[in-house]
């Protein structure tokens, strides 16, 4: 049964990799050698657990000992006290950031007990380069099941009845597209999956694709059953090197064992998968643009109608998903459209990752059933905001979605409650601001965004947005009027209206969440000149009090040495310190050197 | 390199790559586990017990018990901590090799001291009674 007493598991996602998980392999083998216990030990790199700000981790079976931080230093300890003798070795034990006390056991982690994880059932477990454990944990049996009990209308029908939708963004049920698909009659389709993952700050697809490949173009392999396609190409950036490679890998495996390619199974049906690397602009995760990508031309949307499902790439039916999207279908499958619907909402069944960043004390990667209150994953699974800061808002949605407040903490997200209070559900980036964040500011940053990778094909998208940019970047030089609001309104609706790709109908969606929920900091900087989260330069004074007791060390940390004693006298007759408005580059570094007790440099 | 020609084929696939796997499934899954803790710290070490550790594993995998996971800790009522919570059987030291199980749902484990490799292979087939008695 088992081969070794231990099975040791290290990160190896792109977190994990670029915090040194691959000398930390090195040192563990080394010191088992060292001990004796090569042979007590099996070792593999798996997918991201999700906890990659506490990368590297190393994970140890049947123990369930989690450890955080591992370098490779720490091994030899960990061999020597952990594997030797039975003693944890508490330092590299995760500490709840609450309590503070040592998690022995990852369940033990409010980080990972309400996570829910379908999408990502088997990231992190399986070995991602071996397709051994993939059959092992029950990989490719849906698509037995499709190509042996299933017609292509029952695979459809199990889609349907599960309520999956779009993981990509809009949420669009899954079986109506696959049913399109099947319905558009031609000799030629094509499955794509959408890798293109553009959003700042997400990984999730890229984790799955790292983590657990097989259940990708297992998925894809079903859907081209259900529709008919013998052809799968998988759309993703190239500076996604780990994940390319993983598929490349699982792509080989799968065709040796007869999983992939002619006469799957000995059943007839034949289904190629290729990888096909993008260049990375945000548009073109945009199917129709992904598909003129695909094709060779420029990465332009086209005009919907015709849908891909109708004519698609080289005009042929195609049905095109996003990678979690996929990565549910194998479960769906195997254990019932019941069986997913049982989690998550009426309208929105089954489980969402999010991509868990910002202000948040657990930073990683989350899955949860959809209708998880925001309150529950920023607070329990996201442990809280650090140093005791105020919860200002949450962004969803990427540069498409929109911030949400305090008051709506405890709004279930799924697709249709965050549309409800004006953000979106995007692909799952999730955002925490705290007290010190501006929201005139972060409408600013995703604008930003949106203005660099607008393709400029349509007017109100390339000149509309850039005009609200120009008015964001003026109010937040404290050189706003009243009118702007206005304006910002109008112009955000105009361009939500009449752009004609999904990144322009959604580009002013930022802007317009924080204009409906945190006015009164927009009227803050165009009435008063006041940033009240103090992160807008312009806006911002730093000044020195009456209370300097002329001790020197703001000078000398300023970084452009514009400090200077020209003040009043102190009391034992040194010149109190004053800074030169002009010079100032207001870095803000003066002010953690004032002594806590004088605390003489204030920021106005 | 084997090809699969049939759903039967992945089907015998399956069993066997599923002892890759499968302590990591039970393990995740470890409430419904039974565990077998062997003490092998600075006392349990000088004992024995890692041979312990080694006939229990090689019992629990000829048996193919695979709800059944054999983990390693340190010393329980070691010399050095005279306050350890006391447990049904509870040993001073010197007592060593000790090993606990401890059944799903089950608060406290039932511990056995003094384990020599009869007495190993007598609580893993105990184990396997009582999990087919059920
Ligand atoms: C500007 C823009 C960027 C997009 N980027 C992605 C992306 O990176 N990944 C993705 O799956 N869908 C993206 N989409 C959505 C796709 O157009 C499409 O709806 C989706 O891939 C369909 O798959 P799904 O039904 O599984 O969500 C983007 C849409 C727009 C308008
Ligand atoms: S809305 Fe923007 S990105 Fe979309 S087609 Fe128009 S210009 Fe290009
Ligand atoms: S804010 Fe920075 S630049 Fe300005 S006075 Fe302080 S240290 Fe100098
Ligand atoms: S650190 Fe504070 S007390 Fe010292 S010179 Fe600067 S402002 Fe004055
Ligand atoms: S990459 Fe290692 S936990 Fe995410």
């Amino acid at each position: 049964m088992h081969k070794t007493r231990l099975q040791i598991l290290i990160c190896g996602g792109t977190g994990c990799i670029s915090s040194g998980c691959l000398e930390v392999e090195d040192a563990l083998v080394a010191a088992l050698e060292k001990h004796g216990i090569r042979d007590e030990a099996t070792i593999l790199k798996v997918g991201c657990f999700g906890f990659c700000e506490q990368g590297p981790i190393v994970k140890i079976y049947p123990d369930n000992t989690f450890y955080v931080r591992v370098e490779a230093k720490d091994c030899e300890e960990l061999v020597a006290e952990h594997l030797m003798k039975g003693k944890h070795v508490d330092r590299l034990l995760f500490k709840s950031p609450i309590t503070g006390e040592s998690c022995h056991h990852h369940m033990d982690m409010a980080f990972y007990k309400t996570q829910l994880r379908i999408a990502l059932m088997h990231c992190g477990m399986v070995d991602p380069e071996n397709i051994e454990d993939y059959i092992g944990v029950g990989g490719y049996e849906a698509l037995a099941m499709a190509l042996n009990d299933l017609s292509q209308q029952e695979i459809i029908d199990i889609v349907k009845a599960s309520g999956l939708r779009g993981r990509g963004g809009a949420g669009f049920p899954t079986g109506n597209k696959w049913q399109f698909g099947l319905d558009n009659k031609s000799d030629k389709k094509y499955i794509i999956c959408n890798a293109d993952e553009g959003d700042p700050g997400a990984f999730m697809d890229r984790s799955i694709m790292e983590g657990d490949p097989h259940a990708v173009l297992e998925a894809m392999a079903i859907a081209g059953k259900a529709i008919g396609a013998d052809e799968g190409v998988v759309y993703i950036r190239a500076e996604y090197p780990l994940a390319v490679n993983r598929l490349r890998v699982a792509i080989a495996q799968a065709e040796k064992y007869g999983l992939l390619g002619d006469n799957i199974m000995g059943s007839g049906f034949n289904f190629h998968v290729r990888v096909n690397l993008g260049a990375g602009a945000f548009v073109c995760g945009e199917e129709t643009a992904l598909i003129n990508s695909l094709e060779g031309q420029r990465g332009e949307p086209r005009l919907r109608p015709p849908f891909p499902a109708q004519k698609g790439f080289w005009g042929q039916p195609t049905v095109n998903c996003n990678v979690e999207t996929y990565a549910c279908i194998p479960l769906i499958i195997t254990r019932g459209a019941d069986w997913f619907k049982s989690f998550g909402t009426e309208k929105s069944p089954g489980t969402k990752v999010f991509a868990l960043a910002g202000k948040i004390n657990n930073v990683g990667l989350i899955e949860v059933p959809m209708g998880t209150t925001l309150r529950e994953v920023i607070y329990e699974i996201g442990g809280g905001i650090p140093k005791g800061k105020k919860f200002k808002a949450v962004q969803t949605g990427g540069p498409s979605g929109g911030c949400i407040s305090e008051k709506n903490l405890d709004v279930g997200v799924d697709f249709d409650t965050l549309t409800a209070i004006g953000s979106m559900m995007g692909s799952g980036g999730m955002i925490v601001m705290d007290e010190d964040d501006c929201m005139v500011n972060i409408a600013k940053f995703y604008l930003e965004f949106t203005v660099e990778e607008s393709c400029g094909k349509c007017t109100p998208c390339r000149v509309g947005n850039t005009r609200m940019y120009e008015i964001l970047e003026r109010i937040t030089q404290g050189k706003g009027k009243p009118e702007d609001l206005v304006e910002l309104r109008e112009l955000g609706q105009t361009i939500k209206d009449a752009s004609l790709c999904g990144l322009g109908n959604t580009a002013p969606n930022p802007v317009l969440s924080t204009l409906n929920h945190f006015m009164d900091e927009y009227e803050a900087h165009v009435l008063h000149g006041k940033c009240p989260a103090g992160a807008c330069k312009d806006l911002v004074n730093y000044v020195i009090t009456e209370k300097c007791i002329a001790c020197s060390l703001c000078a000398k940390a300023c970084p452009v040495n514009c400090i200077h004693p020209t003040g009043s006298e102190t009391p034992n007759g040194k010149k109190k310190y004053v800074i030169d408005q002009e010079a100032c580059i207001k870095c803000g570094a003066c002010i953690p050197k004032c002594p806590p007790k004088i605390g003489a440099i204030v920021r106005e | 390199m084997e090809k699969v020609n049939s759903r039967e084929e992945l089907k015998t696939l399956r069993q066997k790559y599923k002892d890759n796997v499968i302590m990591r499934l039970v393990s995740d899954n470890a409430k419904d586990r039974v565990e077998i803790y062997v003490a092998i710290g600075d006392c349990g070490l000088k004992s024995g017990a890692r041979d312990i550790m080694k006939v229990i594993f090689d019992e629990v995998n000829a048996k193919r018990l695979e709800k059944v996971s054999v983990i390693a800790m340190d010393c329980v009522n070691g010399c050095d901590k005279p306050d350890a919570p006391k447990v049904e059987g509870n040993f001073a030291c010197g007592h060593d090799p000790t090993v606990d199980v401890i059944f799903p749902g089950e608060a406290t484990p039932t511990r056995h001291g003094k384990v020599n490799a009869d007495m190993a292979k007598k609580i893993v087939a105990d184990i396997a009674a009582r999990l087919e008695g059920k």
